[in-house]
């Protein structure tokens, strides 16, 4: 039996009578090392015995696309800030009438709005227009006054994170020729998100359409002004969650209605449909029972070139988690207005899903390639962000028959949540002009706005 | 050695042998745990991971499920439904991590493979988790547009207040408007007074064309509270994410102000501003500047702010807790100046009283008496919304005897009627509202309501 183990050279030979014998000694020991040892080195090498098993991979949910064919060329505004961004809003207006658009930018962070002023030498100048606007959501460049003065009106939430009590206000900057002046227009009320001009009465001065987030409790409302910009605000829906108030004559017949995208709870698109005194009908444009949709925003914008106006809504907004994460039902809508089709019964809508973004939290539509189509520029402010390559700036690009294809053009600059475009440089090529809200991690510090241009794109009247 | 022990020897060497082999094999045939780039999680956050992913290397099932649970909590969601579904196979039987790997299948919007997971538990002894192993399943198939069986699942959920809110709400959707009716008078009797119970209670009124019933919930949800909120899902991950790093940290500092220990709670959390990113500082000062002021070192408060007051804004609540340290610090022109500020981003009671005890100081009778009037208005909303009536209908009075020209106050003791009932009274305050500004549209509205509600089911 014992030669089956000639590797033990220290084992005892069978005729080892003596305890005190030298050789039986060395036996014994080495008996207790070997005996010992073996667990030992186990033990010890334990953690060293590589994994040699398998586990599926881990499958991400993050999109991303081709690489745009037309090369965009990112200009950051100003250097990012030493602590990442907090934009809720940027758009490209002509906000100072020397015919060249600029940049205006809500800054929730340091709760101010800036503009950036386009130079006739094709620089830009950086200008402060309002501070102490706790949570500006929105700015709208609006002559409310009709003074002949583009004035500001700001939407401020109050809070940028989830507040149901009424620390929401609207404020009127009105331009004085030399500065801007507050002028608080809706206070005692939740924070408020959006407000749009239009004249919705018939009586000749501006009057506004005001979407009122809140939280748990919210509302859309529509402010009836006096002729002297005192409002009488009149309720038109009380839902949580509206972001966005497009104002157009979305049914053909000659006056203003109010479109809105409530999210929150809900996840509608309500048009309220003014018979142009001021009364208005509600009407459901869209419903989603999934309430984890994700409703971001809403576009008025003529997509098909039909006539009527149609809405983008970008889905993609799951704030509520705290690691939002993209879903498979992100995306973005094109709700066709079928107003001039489907005469005489309007209000019609029907729903085109015409991305699958993950986290897609706001649209812009403009022709970005020059062919005469509208295209459309979306942003993400929660694709997969833990593994590099997944978009956060893509366009999706019209065949002219609204068929997209998209195209990627951003992927580290993370978290954006807002994004304008329009034609700088009347190459007939829309530039684009994007802002981050880094709420979450991961944070990438990044500036509040980036121009993007294409190669063409060269800031000029 | 006897020659009776040398066969013993030989067996325990080649059981050794034997077991050692074993251990080898089995050791070698276990997966690789999924690594996670920590870098956007807090320094201490990312150790606790890190610390978690070498535990998890042990192969035990409960090393799997929290490592699993944390990549759940911490957003690493494609990393942790591998690692859950790791902790699920070790653990067949463990209902509560099959519960955590459905929890992650479900935030990937895998929803099929999460709907079954959670039947399978449901399906499992513990029938305590059945209830919610259905609203959760509830919810899935709404976020799959599939309306019959979401309410189906909801049903099955039920009595569970947070399954009978969603089968209200979808109830109402889908056009079954009294079906949903019901579950929201049920739902009123066991929450009464939830902001979320009484929005869905006005959305039910507005499809029934019930003005004043819509008045009332609209009213009645001013003063909710958000008891319902308490539930929803997201709250299991807030505590787990509260377990490391960061998180646990800062319960340490709450731990440590519980204890009034409040100076120690300073000094651990000058050590989380130091230790961690400043991307997430600005939610961190506020909580700091409140432990200050309980431990009324003003000196570090001030340091901290001259710190990082260049790159972030200060928020109200912290011009708030700045003014009063000042005002004891004897300071009282940088309180006013703290204070004022703050007021003029979020209106508080408290802040307009001590900025009117300020201006006293500075001999302002016009600011004071201002701030007065604002103390009172303020006072009188919030008494409002505790339903502490009496007081509040005192401070609205005073507050719109100082106003005159305001009709809020008018339009709150309105509110005050609506909600005991008197509906005359009512009337009479949402009138006085409208006579001192006939742009005070919410009175309006309310009118319009009460007029109405002779036609209400109310």
């Amino acid at each position: 039996m014992i030669s089956h183990f000639p590797a033990v050279p220290s084992l005892p030979s069978p005729d080892t009578p003596s305890a005190s014998d030298p050789g039986s000694q060395r036996g014994r020991l080495g008996w207790l090392l070997l005996l010992l040892g073996l667990p030992l080195l186990l033990v010890l090498l334990w953690n060293r015995i590589p994994p040699r098993g398998t586990l599926p991979e881990p499958v991400s949910n993050g999109t991303s696309y081709p690489a745009s064919p037309i090369p965009w060329t990112p200009r950051e505004m100003e250097s990012p800030a030493a602590v990442p961004s907090w934009t809720t809003h940027v758009q490209l207006a002509d906000r100072n009438g020397d015919g060249r658009r600029d940049i205006i930018v809500c800054d929730a962070r340091f709760n101010q709005v800036v503009s950036y002023d386009q130079t006739a030498d094709g620089g830009w100048t950086r200008s402060v227009l309002a501070t102490e606007i706790p949570a500006p959501a929105h700015a709208t460049l609006v002559d409310l006054d009709q003074d002949g003065r583009l004035d500001l009106v700001v939407s401020s939430l109050g809070n940028i994170w989830p507040d149901d009590l009424r620390v929401g206000k609207l404020i009127w900057l009105r331009n004085t020729g030399e500065a801007y002046e507050p002028v608080e227009l809706l206070t005692d009320v939740r924070r408020v998100a959006d407000a749009q001009p239009g004249d919705f009465d018939g009586d000749g001065d501006i009057d506004l359409a005001v979407a009122v987030f809140g939280y748990a409790r919210g509302e859309i409302l529509w402010l009836e002004n006096d002729g002297q910009q005192a409002f009488t605000s009149h309720q038109l829906f009380p839902a949580a969650g509206a972001i966005h108030g497009p104002v157009a004559d979305f049914d053909g017949d000659g006056d203003l209605d109010i479109a809105a995208v409530v999210s929150q709870d809900r996840e509608q698109v309500w048009g309220f449909d003014n018979d142009g005194k001021g009364t208005f009908t509600p009407r459901l444009l869209f419903e989603s029972l999934n309430y984890d949709l994700g409703s971001a925003g809403l576009v008025k914008t003529d997509l098909d070139g039909d006539g009527d106006m149609d809405l983008l809504l970008p889905a993609g907004d799951n704030l509520e988690d705290s690691h939002s994460y993209p879903q498979p039902y992100h995306g973005c809508f094109w709700l066709e207005n079928n107003a001039v089709s489907a005469k005489p019964t309007p209000w019609t809508f029907t729903s085109h899903r015409i991305s699958n973004l993950g986290g897609t939290y706001a649209a812009s539509a403009g022709d970005l390639d020059g062919d005469g189509d509208k295209d459309v520029v979306l942003v993400s402010m929660f694709n997969d962000w833990d593994r590099p390559g997944h978009a956060s700036l893509v366009w999706l690009e019209n065949d002219g028959k609204q068929t997209f294809r998209p195209w990627q053009v951003e992927t580290d600059q993370t978290h954006l949540v807002t994004v304008d475009c329009a034609d700088l440089n009347g190459d007939g090529r829309a530039e684009v002009v994007t802002g981050p809200l880094h709420l979450h991690p991961p944070f990438r510090n990044s500036p509040p706005a980036t121009l993007w241009t294409t190669a063409s794109g060269k800031a000029a009247p | 050695m006897s020659a009776r022990a040398r066969p013993l020897l030989i067996g325990l060497l080649v059981v050794e042998l034997a077991v050692g082999g074993y251990l080898v094999v089995t050791r070698l045939g276990r997966p690789p745990v999924p690594q996670v780039d920590v870098r956007r999680l807090p320094p201490a956050t990312a150790a606790a991971i890190r610390q978690l992913e070498s535990q998890a290397d042990s192969d035990r099932p409960a090393a799997w499920r929290e490592l699993g649970e944390a990549y759940l909590a911490y957003g690493y969601l494609p990393e942790g439904e591998v690692v859950l579904a790791r902790a699920v196979a070790l653990d067949e039987t463990n209902e509560a991590v099959r519960w955590m790997h459905a929890r992650c299948l479900e935030r990937l919007g895998r929803l099929d493979e999460a709907i079954a997971e959670f039947e399978r538990v449901a399906s499992g002894s513990d029938a305590g988790r059945d209830p919610d192993c259905w609203q959760r399943i509830g919810k899935c198939q709404l976020r799959a547009e599939q309306p019959e069986k979401a309410i189906a699942a909801f049903e099955k959920a039920l009595p569970s207040s947070l399954a009978e809110f969603e089968l209200a709400r979808v109830l109402l959707r889908t056009g079954r408007v009294d079906e949903g009716m019901k579950h929201i008078e049920q739902l009123r009797r066991t929450q009464p007074l939830d902001i979320f119970v009484e929005t869905v209670a006005v959305e039910g009124a507005r499809l029934q064309g019930d003005l004043f019933r819509m008045a009332v919930a609209e009213e009645r949800a001013e003063r909710g509270t958000g008891e319902m909120e308490q539930q929803r899902e997201w709250k299991d991950l807030e505590l787990i994410r509260s377990r490391y790093g960061l998180m646990a940290e800062l319960a340490e500092c709450s731990a440590e102000l519980e204890a009034r220990r409040a100076a120690q709670a300073v000094a651990r959390f000058e050590t989380v501003l130091q230790t961690n990113p400043p991307e997430v500082t600005e939610v961190l000062l506020t909580n700091g500047l409140q432990m200050t002021y309980l431990a009324q070192d003003l000196s570090t408060a001030s340091r901290w702010v001259a710190s990082f007051e260049p790159r972030l804004a200060i928020s109200p609540l912290a011009r708030h807790i700045l003014g009063e340290m000042e005002w004891n610090g004897g300071s009282r022109q940088r309180a006013r100046e703290w204070l004022a500020a703050s007021q003029k981003m979020q209106p508080k009671s408290e802040v307009a009283s001590r900025l009117a005890e300020l201006s006293e100081d500075k001999g302002s009778a016009e600011r004071r008496a201002e701030y007065r009037s604002e103390v009172f208005w303020l006072e009188g909303v919030d008494a409002y919304r505790i339903g502490s009536f009496e007081a509040a209908e005192g401070h609205l009075q005073e507050a719109a005897r100082r106003r005159p020209q305001d009709p809020l106050p008018e339009f709150y003791r309105g509110e005050i009627a609506l909600a005991q009932g008197e509906w005359s009274t009512a009337e009479k305050a949402y009138g006085r509202a409208i006579a001192r500004n006939p742009h005070c549209g919410r009175a309006h509205d309310r009118l319009r309501a009460l007029a109405s509600r002779s036609g209400s089911s109310e």
